[in-house]
């Protein structure tokens, strides 16, 4: 059995009268590339910073590795919280090399890899000041590796960068992952990136953590009735009119292509397939339409800001 | 967490500090008033003839001499430029980095919060040396080649107002951590000591005056002051005030004390 690299218990944070982060309990096995999802002001990055020990907390706790002093904690662990922040007049290569002091740990080879990972290896001599917001992005990303970690905490890695930056920083933690063993926490609202990246995902509402699985547990579990139907027949009209005379069928509008959705209430796919044929209409495809992770996301997160 | 990862911490904090602006403003500037001293005496001497006040040359009203140097250049030093910068460097360190986020970067990584203080602190005071050393040597050294040692003006006596300026200047140091906790942005630092410092300078006007009223213990704590401990220092001319020391061993006291305890409960954005 893997064990626990990060794990949370009645982890509460208030500030004034609003409580950021409510009674978090939270579980990262070792090896878990696990996404923390949240809209925005849902309390990712306070509990983020909660783990780190960089604000207080007013209840609860946190371990990671089994470690309970939180300094001794941070020795595993890298991080990066929201935007990188650097000492501008230094070189890229410098900051890494302050990184690797503060950690205590990590070497010159340590630290041309990880520019070589984010592929900043051509330009680590330049002073930060010039650096875009995806270089410096990246050089987070980088400052995050140099300290020897073995679990990594990042808060919106991807924020700032291009799509191909994208691709590239979910193309190397899928391999620090897998390849470099390494467990990752990442938080995110880029559910397309999270369903590519994760074996399991946690999913943050006003503080509270309101679902949390693996992607495919949590579809299974929103997605267990299937609610949507795309139909496609050669005779549009006969079908519209079929579709009149069956009860607990709506017609939504356009499916894929030139299919028609239609949303089923209280009738299963199978049922309907056999209505139709009852009703002299040769359906040619009925295809189920599967929920993503951003349909659950949406159901389960309200739009105003908490 | 050793004693070798606390160097390393202490060597980058060196790095990052002597690397800012404020640092090397400090370097030029203390190199700086040492020679402008040293050269202005000279020119001073040389005008012996043409300047008179009521008809005795200059040369018979001023020192000259290496001492006497030094501690024009230690007057000068003192007067409000290097302090001012060193309380810079100070709140660039802590202040500016709070501001910036870069503190934030490095409480993420396996240090306890007062190695942090404490390397900033340890860092910052050795700038200050280093200021000190490089006012004194060309105005001591460039003194003794250029007039000699004669004179009222001891090296002994001077060497100890340099001393005592380096523990002003740690009080500052001192002050401008705390202020860190509460302003976070240079600017706000140096405002903020600035609105103390003459405060403190009103409080001690009043305190003369309760005292010239009959209020003896007043003036004891005017002296005590921070403004008053700031300035212990000046006592190499004449007379020591212990006053002024007790005041400074309060001020690094609550200086350093309360920057630990407010850091140590402090959000760190
Ligand atoms: N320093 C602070 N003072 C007061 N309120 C704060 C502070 N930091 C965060 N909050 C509040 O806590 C809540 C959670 O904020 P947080 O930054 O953790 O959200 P988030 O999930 O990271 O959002 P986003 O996706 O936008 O980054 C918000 O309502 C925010 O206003
Ligand atoms: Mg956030």
């Amino acid at each position: 059995m893997a064990s626990d690299a990060l794990v949370t218990r009645g982890l509460t944070r208030r500030f004034g009268g609003r409580t950021a982060v409510s009674a978090l309990d939270l579980r990262v096995q070792e090896g878990d590339v696990y996404g923390f999802l949240g809209p925005n002001g849902a309390g990712k990055t306070t509990a983020i910073r909660c783990m780190l020990g960089l604000i207080g907390r007013d209840a609860g706790e946190v371990e990671i590795f089994g470690e309970k002093d939180p300094v001794r904690q941070r020795a595993h662990v890298g991080a990066m919280v929201e935007t990188p922040a650097f000492h501008k007049w230094l070189s890229a290569r410098d900051n890494l090399r302050r990184a690797t002091a503060f950690a205590g740990q990590g070497t010159a080879a340590d630290i041309e890899l990880a520019l070589e990972r984010v592929g900043l290896q051509g330009r680590a001599d330049e002073k930060v000041q010039g650096y875009s917001l995806g270089m410096k992005q990246r050089l987070g990303i980088a400052r995050a590796l140099v300290g020897k970690p073995r679990l990594l905490i990042l808060d919106e890695p991807t924020n700032g960068l291009d799509p191909r930056g994208m691709r590239e920083i979910r193309d190397l933690l899928l391999e620090l992952a897998r390849r470099d063993r390494l467990t990752i926490f990442v938080s995110s609202h880029l559910l397309g990136e999270v369903e590519q990246l994760c074996s399991r995902v946690g999913i943050l509402e006003r503080g509270r953590m309101v679902a949390e699985g693996t992607v495919e547990e949590l579809l299974r579990r929103s997605g267990a009735a299937v609610t949507e139907v795309d139909l496609e027949c050669a005779d549009a009209v006969a079908l519209g009119r079929a579709l009149e005379g069956i009860a607990g069928v709506s017609v939504v509008g356009d499916g894929e292509g030139d299919r028609l959705r239609v949303r089923l209430d209280g009738l299963s796919p199978a049922e309907l397939n056999q209505r139709l044929v009852q009703a002299g209409v040769a359906v040619s495809a009925l295809v189920p339409v599967v929920k993503s992770l951003e349909d659950l996301f949406l159901t389960l997160t309200s739009q105003e800001l908490t | 967490m050793n004693g070798r990862h606390l160097l390393l911490v202490i060597g980058a904090e060196a790095r990052a500090i002597y690397g800012r602006a404020s640092a090397k403003l400090a370097v030029v500037v203390a190199l700086l008033t040492g020679v402008v001293v040293l050269l202005a005496l000279q020119w001073l001497q040389g005008q012996a003839e043409t300047i008179q006040a009521n008809g005795n040359p200059i040369t018979n009203m001023v020192e000259f001499s290496g001492p006497a140097a030094a501690g024009w250049a230690l007057r000068v030093r003192n007067f409000f430029v290097l302090p001012l910068v060193l309380l810079l460097a100070t709140a660039a360190s802590f202040a500016g980095e709070i501001g910036d986020q870069t503190l934030r970067e490095v409480l993420v990584r396996p240090v306890p919060r007062w190695w942090i203080l404490l390397s900033k602190a340890l860092v910052l005071s050795s700038l200050a040396a280093l200021t000190l050393l490089l006012t004194l040597a060309p105005a001591l050294g460039g003194g003794l080649a250029l007039f000699g040692a004669e004179g009222p003006t001891t090296t002994g006596a001077v060497l100890l107002g340099y001393a005592a300026s380096l523990l002003s200047d740690v009080g500052l140091i001192a002050l401008g951590l705390l202020a860190s906790t509460f302003v976070r942005s240079v600017g706000g630092v140096v405002v903020a000591m600035m609105l103390i410092l003459m405060g403190d300078m009103g409080l001690r006007v009043v305190l003369k005056g309760m005292a010239w009223v009959g209020a003896a213990w007043a003036e004891d704590v005017g002296r005590a002051l921070p403004g008053a401990a700031l300035a212990c220092w000046e006592g190499w001319q004449g007379e020591w005030d212990p006053w002024a020391f007790a005041g400074m061993a309060v001020l690094l006291l609550v200086g350093f004390g309360g920057t630990l305890w407010r850091f140590q409960r402090m959000d760190v954005p």
